[in-house]
């Protein structure tokens, strides 16, 4: 598991450092962000001190070096925007994102699921085919357009929910969260809603698809041959089954619900880490660029880690096939 | 020299129950002919895929050619008519305030009136000018846009009408313009010269825009006909590619194994870690917009799905008998990949392809709403959404509500297909 | 009737204040601040907000004109030596006196800002020597004759000396945030709010709202729907595809503006190979662009009102030159070019080109008011007179920098750009549009048509360099007249801004299109 844990730290470190000379490279490439900053009154003595003052005025592969070096220390730059550390400026605006991300992943599974299970133990039904045939709408239905109809439909016709932005935070032992105030719920409803729908769809289809497969096999035959209660066949036999696929496919969907976030967050105005990436995308922000993509690759080689233990934890027989690779 | 030890537990083994006399094709449209929603869809994409393909020639403008759309029909609701330019007329009244005056107008053929008379009396001890314009035959009853009184001397006023918020010129009916006055703060002692406006709302019908226009002025059928053949070119030709590559390396892969097997799978599972969305963010942030970059960026970020697909699928077909055979007639390793292993390959492929193609349209129509895709003057589906936005709060919703309910039908249409397509083919295979 | 208005929202303001009505007011703007330094990062954005926390030697009314600030009195005593009297018994908001070696302090920090993007030393290059005469009374000594150092100097933010080490951090943390304006620092959260309250000692009276929450919100469609849903009091930049509904809505009240930002067009008219320009076959071609035949065609092919009524729905005005009517330097007679295709067809036959040729205009997508939308109609409208033009857009990140180019000059050939007076008189386009490129004094910094015209330049530096405002005035307006007839640039439009507000507020335009509580009115 040690040598398993290393060599997953040693591809993150590869891949950091491929994404940085890309970024690097690329946002060099498209233009110079002092264009954009500078006053327009700005002489061009002015303008030339603020390329320097932002390091701009060095070639790139000196600029890299000197990132390198800084990186070293575990400074990962200062915005050229914002004037602050880059890694503060996303990690600032990273619980936004994760509480966004959490409530999302909790509506897919609290919908999808029961809707899965139903869909899979009765597959011809009417209901059954209407779920089916829900979750290609879910599919189909492009994340932007699908957040401001929600938008239309119950902020401005409604009124029931606010539009956009982040509301109150609670505290709850010492953590400060959306989650326990009624005002930040009520904003978080509609974002996480639009982030989960597509995630509800996958987690009915793969609820079905487990349901469908596991229903078969001779041990859940065996249990209802035995006369056992259907509710008790499906709630512990299948249900428990069709966990191992379920929790590795959610793991690692979690990684992209943060991703996909970056739609969310411009449609509803959330303060969180996608927001933070477009607008210094458009702003050439370096710094913040790659800060933002050193700490989501950080996170994605972690989501993905937890979930090969979890597995490991559920299903037993994944350690016999990890000793034999 | 074949291992058969490393083949993965859960891919598919074929139907061996399906060898019958009736070919294989014929089997897979019977089955997918089952079911009535698949078939639905099947038509549906059919008609788009016509639609698109032949846009140009049944499309009733061509709203890419900036000479064709008017901008003067911008915002209009669906099923009203293109007409020809109204008529129009720019009247001098120029007046000359230290004594009495007159003066008449004659119009053209096109203009519905023939004459007016301006007359004008200065009003005795204050700075102001009574004036009075008498049309023949009237114009009441000619649907008008309001009248503009313009160019007022400074610090001057009418009595009529009412000025605009914040430009200079003021609105006023047409019957008052029977008798009015303008006065000032300051001595009206030097001539001027007042501008009044007057415009027909309706010319002649030219043609009928079914489904509105947008901002610009283009017919949003033809727009979305359009756009439909940008989304669907932009989709199909990415994954095209995508496929191409995905396939060779993912066969690759599968075929010599070892060394190579492994850089390319690393790569693959490199890949699949990071969200679509993100990666291609990514490099359009770097590449810049338009059409070919768009369709680079979606090319990175789907060739992995079809070369993890192809490896597995060929894994297993690689062991099978047939390629044994081949490989004991010693015909070349070519010809074993490309004529042996890649037929048998592709039905799992084809569903990939189809599931990717509804993706890429997805994505390419995100990535315009997010402003890093496609150029404005040729707007795809997400573009035309994306720029229709903007008017939906103010009720013109068939900007945006046309293109988003042609994008939605198109995917879910290419997912119907796709859906069926799956379980016709490999009825286990999971995405 | 601009100096009526401003009187009126002062009366209002006393009125309201006196009143000492407890409200809370939300407002939602389209851009994120930056920092919470104002001495940071010179951007509209930022100084409509951090204005209210501090204050400047002199202030700038609705309409940008000059008023008393920090200084109740000044003037020029020689040429190049101007006199500022401070106000007296003016406290910062943690009690101390602010006096002339805070604004010493403010001034020198300027220039010294690290990391900055965008400094304010613009404002302050002007001034040789400070003189400190008492702690109330203040000389400048300017480099030669300067007659916008008091505007210049309303531009700058006045901190105070307590804090001579303060970061910027330190200032978004609200540790340095400390200033003597109507409004006190509560918090700043990135990308989430800005949170203000009343400075009730201030010298100016007690401000009308106990607090004032600043929200970035930036997509339009949101931010309309954020004021529709009751979750903001006030708005900026109404898009004007919503300002029809707006308008019809009983609970939410519109103003609107006109602003000091003209929408125009550089074009490329000096180089002899223009990048964007060929022939109807796709040649390379002599630039036709140098002919001011053709220029004044391009103008004359515009359709202004058609752009003012079509694309921008009728919110924005017709422009002939670069600032509208009332400000300082404007002048009065020059006229919107009209519309006339078939004098633009007959001009282009004229020059030599009587099947016109082939254009790309280019334009931002993400910057003014419907520019993408503008960039399009001009490109129809240039393919009706024969000009065959097509339309790039793209973010401003990518743009302004290829528009500006490098020294053998911009990347394109015909661009859509504005331009917003930041000292709200003609000098500031002038200098940075018209004049010839010099990078030595900063003049014509962002000329992108290269245009460059020997009286033009002259008559401008002559106006530059005169103290007298009428004089000045009369030059500024001679300046412009000579540009115009020469076609160094093409305006098409003054940009109107919309504000929002819920029912029972309203909200006094200001031309600089800050968006502000203090020009909040309760009804």
């Amino acid at each position: 598991m040690t040598v398993f844990i290393i060599r997953r730290l040693l591809q993150s470190v590869v891949v950091v450092a491929v994404m940085t000379v890309l970024v690097f490279a690329g946002v060099y490439a498209i233009g110079n962000p002092v264009e954009i900053l500078i006053s327009q009154d700005a002489t061009e003595a002015e303008r030339a001190a603020a390329i320097a003052r932002l390091g701009l005025d060095k070639s790139l592969p000196e600029q890299y070096l000197s990132f390198l070096g800084n990186l070293l220390k575990g400074d990962l730059g200062t915005s050229f925007v914002f004037g602050e550390p880059a890694l503060q400026l996303v990690l600032d605006r990273f619980p936004a994102t994760m509480e966004l991300a959490v409530c999302a992943m909790l509506i897919a599974i609290l919908i999808g699921v029961p809707l899965g299970l139903y869909a899979g133990l009765r597959p011809d039904s009417v209901g059954g085919r209407t779920i089916m045939t829900g979750s290609i709408l879910g599919f189909s239905l492009p994340n932007f357009w699908q957040g401001l109809m929600l938008i239309m439909l119950f902020a401005v016709i409604l009124q029931w929910l606010p539009a956009g932005g982040r509301g109150e935070r609670g505290e709850f032992l010492g953590i400060e969260s959306s989650f326990f105030s009624w005002d930040g719920l009520s904003h978080l409803i509609l974002p996480a809603i639009n982030l989960a729908l597509f995630k509800t769809s996958l987690v009915i289809r793969l609820t079905r698809a487990s349901v469908r497969e596991t229903i078969n096999l001779d041990y859940v035959k065996f249990a209802r041959a035995k006369g056992l209660k259907p509710s008790r066949v499906i709630g512990l036999h299948v249900l428990k089954n069709i966990m191992i696929p379920l929790v590795t496919i959610i793991g690692l969907e979690f990684g992209s619900v943060i991703a996909f976030a970056v739609v969310t967050e411009t449609v509803f105005a959330w303060p969180g880490m996608g927001k933070l990436i477009i607008d210094s995308i458009f702003q050439l922000d370096r710094p913040v660029i790659v800060a933002y993509l050193i700490v989501i690759v950080f996170l994605f080689i972690t989501i993905n880690l937890v979930v090969d233990i979890l597995y490991a934890v559920l299903d037993p027989r994944v350690r016999l096939s990890e000793q034999k690779s | 020299m074949t291992s058969v030890e490393t083949t993965p537990i859960d891919v598919p083994l074929p139907d061996q129950k399906a060898a019958k006399p009736v070919s294989p094709a014929v089997q897979i449209a019977r089955e997918f002919l089952e079911s009535p929603l698949a078939v639905v869809g099947l038509a549906i994409l059919l008609i788009i895929i016509l639609v698109a393909v032949f846009a140009p020639w049944i499309a009733p403008q061509n709203p890419y050619d900036l000479s064709e759309i008017r901008l003067e029909d911008s915002r209009q609701p669906p099923g009203s008519q293109r007409t020809t330019a109204p008529w129009e007329i720019d009247l001098d009244l120029a007046v000359d305030p230290s004594a009495e005056g007159r003066s008449e107008f004659t119009f053209g053929e096109e203009a519905p009136i023939e004459s007016a008379v301006l007359t004008w009396t200065p009003v005795a001890g204050e700075n102001a000018v009574t004036m009075s314009l008498i049309f023949n035959p009237t114009l009441e009853g000619i649907p008008l846009e309001p009248l503009r009184i313009d160019d007022l001397p400074r610090r001057a006023e009418l009595d009529i009408g009412e000025k605009h918020n914040f430009r200079s010129f003021w609105t006023v009916e047409v019957a008052e313009l029977a008798e009015f006055t303008l006065s000032s703060s300051r001595p009206l002692d030097r001539p001027f010269e007042l501008e009044l406006a007057i415009k027909a709302t309706e010319g002649e019908a030219l043609m009928t825009y079914w489904l509105g226009t947008d901002g610009q002025g283009r017919d949003m059928l033809s727009a979305i006909m359009y756009g439909l053949r940008t989304s669907l070119a932009v989709g199909v030709v990415s994954c095209f590619f995508a496929m191409v590559i995905g396939l060779s390396l993912g066969m690759t892969a599968a075929f010599f194994g070892g060394r190579i097997e492994t850089i390319i799978m690393r790569i693959v599972d490199l890949q699949l870690s990071f969200p679509t969305i993100l990666v291609a963010l990514m490099l359009l942030a770097i590449l810049g917009s338009g059409v070919e970059k768009v369709m680079l960026a979606l090319i990175i970020v789907q060739w992995a799905y079809f070369a993890r697909t192809a490896r597995s699928v060929a894994l297993v077909e690689r062991s099978k008998e047939y390629v044994e055979a081949a490989q004991c007639l010693a015909l070349s390793k070519a010809r074993v990949i490309f004529r042996h292993l890649l037929p048998n390959c592709l039905p799992p492929i084809i569903v990939v392809a189809t599931v990717q193609v509804a993706n890429a349209i997805a994505l390419e129509a995100t990535l315009s709403f997010l402003g890093i895709g496609l150029p404005v003057t040729e707007p795809s589906l997400g573009l035309l959404i994306s720029n229709g936005f903007e008017f939906m709060l103010s009720g013109r919703y068939w900007i945006s509500m046309y293109p988003g309910l042609a994008l939605l039908l198109t995917i879910i249409a290419i997912n119907l297909v796709g859906d069926r397509l799956r379980d016709t083919l490999n009825p286990r295979l999971r995405r | 009737m601009w100096k009526s208005l401003s009187t009126a929202t002062f009366a209002v303001g006393l009125v309201v204040g006196a009143m000492a009505h407890a409200e809370d007011i939300t407002i939602a703007v389209a851009s994120e601040v930056t920092a919470m330094d104002p001495h940071y990062h010179n951007t509209g954005n930022n100084n409509q907000i951090v204005g209210l926390i501090y204050d400047r030697m002199l202030h700038q009314d609705s309409n940008q004109q000059l008023e008393p600030g920090l200084a109740v009195e000044w003037g020029p005593i020689a040429d190049d030596v101007w006199e500022f009297k401070l106000r007296e018994g003016v406290t910062f908001h943690d009690g101390s006196p602010l006096t002339a070696e805070d604004i010493v302090f403010s001034y020198e920090r300027v220039p010294n800002v690290p990391n900055s993007p965008s400094s304010f030393a613009t404002y302050t290059a002007g001034i040789a020597e400070i003189i400190v005469v008492d702690d109330y009374t203040i000389q400048f000594r300017t480099n030669g004759p300067y007659p916008l150092l008091p505007i210049d100097l309303s531009t700058i933010q006045i901190v105070s000396s307590e804090n001579p080490d303060a970061t910027t951090e330190d200032y978004n943390a609200g540790s340095a945030s400390i200033g003597s304006g109507p409004y006190k620092f509560v918090s700043y959260t990135p990308g989430e709010s800005i949170v203000l309250e009343a400075n009730k000692d201030y010298w100016g009276g007690a401000p009308q709202f106990d607090t004032v929450t600043y929200r970035p919100i930036s997509s339009d469609a949101a931010r309309v729907a954020a004021l529709l849903a009751g979750d903001v009091d006030v708005i900026s930049g109404v898009p004007t595809s919503d300002i029809a509904t707006l308008e019809d809505n009983p609970n939410i009240v519109l103003s609107q503006g006109v602003s000091n930002r003209v929408i125009y067009l550089h074009i490329d008219s000096r180089r002899v190979y223009s990048p964007f320009v060929t022939d109807n076959d796709g040649n390379q071609m002599f630039n036709p662009l140098q002919d001011v035949n053709v220029r004044k065609a391009i103008s004359m092919a515009i359709d202004r009102d058609t752009i003012v009524e079509e694309v921008m729905e009728g919110i924005a005005i017709p422009a002939g030159q670069v600032l509208p009517e009332g400000f300082f330097g404007v002048s009065d007679n020059i006229e919107v070019p009209e519309y006339d295709p078939e004098g633009a067809r007959a001009l282009l036959a004229e020059a030599g080109y009587p099947d016109g040729f082939k254009l790309t205009i280019h334009g931002p997508n993400d910057r003014y008011i419907n520019d993408e939308q503008i960039a399009q109609a001009i490109a129809q409208m240039l393919t009706r007179v024969g000009i065959e033009t097509a339309v790039e857009t793209m973010p401003r990140s990518v743009y302004f920098g290829r528009a500006t180019g490098d020294e053998n000059g911009s990347e394109f050939s015909l661009m859509l750009v504005g331009w917003g007076s930041g000292t709200g008189e003609a000098s500031s386009p002038l200098r940075a549009l018209l004049h010839t490129r010099n990078d030595e004094t900063g003049l014509g910094r962002t000329n992108r048509g290269r245009y460059s015209s020997a009286p033009f330049d002259a008559t401008l530096q002559m106006a530059l360099n005169t103290v007298d405002d009428n004089m000045r005035a009369a030059l500024l307006a001679r300046a412009t007249e000579i540009a115009m007839r020469e076609v160094g640039l093409i305006p098409t439009h003054f940009q109107v801004n919309t504000w929002g507000t819920r029912t029972g507020l309203r909200y006094i335009p200001r031309t600089d299109e800050y968006t502000r509580p203090t020009n909040v009115v309760i009804e």
